[in-house]
């Protein structure tokens, strides 16, 4: 059964008995597998801080190199459009 | 063949409406291989449930600093792209443009030393070095 299954209003899931033996008691089980689910979560959240603060700084890396770019084409425009004048001036000689 | 046909013997245990929340939370269904493998995390885990519980809270405020910090990040990238994407799309139309000028200029001769000179510098970079640019 699915805990996750808003159909069951007890919620039951199933153990197998070896474990639930071993642990000795349906309150320890149950704190059991909440620890487990927190550890889990846990896990996944140091994980995707991780991978956050991985995104930012390749970000940080590309928003310093991007003015750079943009000047040297911007750079590389004017230059162009230059020449753009130079030409429709030899152009119209003809 | 006696594998297959081994049956684990189960007991149903009814949980508590936090247990539902943090599956829902990860996404997970309690089934019999998923509920061994919790069950050995708790039993593995040092912490005390107090200990989880403070270093998640923690762990969800980090998120949120980085969440609001990244999305700052991704925006002024948003801007930065676009402007780098204008600008490099309009220098390559006027690279065309040029292109097509100088190519008219091929076909003509130049009046003066100057006028010679410019063409041809001209056809030399449009032409000629093109793709290099």
């Amino acid at each position: 059964m699915n805990a996750g299954d808003e159909r069951s209003p007890t919620h039951k899931i199933k153990i197998p008995r070896d474990l639930y033996e071993e642990v000795g008691s349906q309150e320890k089980m149950i704190r059991l597998i909440k620890v487990g689910l927190l550890s889990l979560r846990a896990i996944s959240l140091e994980r995707e801080n991780a991978d956050l603060i991985k995104r930012t700084e390749d970000l940080e890396i590309r928003n310093a190199e991007l003015p750079h770019e943009i000047a040297r084409f911007q750079q590389l425009l004017e230059e162009a459009l230059k020449d753009r004048k130079t030409l429709e001036r030899l152009d119209k000689k003809r | 063949m006696q594998l297959r046909s081994a049956r684990v013997r189960c007991i149903l245990i009814e949980t508590s409406p936090e247990i539902v929340a943090l599956t829902k939370e990860l996404d997970i269904s309690l089934n019999l291989k998923a509920v061994r493998k919790i069950i050995s995390l708790g039993m593995e885990s040092l912490n005390q449930e107090v200990d989880l519980e403070r270093a998640l809270k923690k762990l969800e405020e980090e998120k949120g600093c980085l969440v609001s910090n990244f999305r700052i990040i991704a925006s002024q990238n948003g801007q930065l792209e676009s402007k780098y994407v204008g600008t490099r799309s309009q220098f390559g139309r006027v690279s065309r443009d040029n292109r097509v000028l100088a190519m008219h200029l091929c076909v003509r001769s130049p009046r003066g030393k100057r006028e010679g000179q410019l063409r041809d510098e001209l056809i030399q970079k449009y032409i000629m070095n093109y793709r290099n640019m």
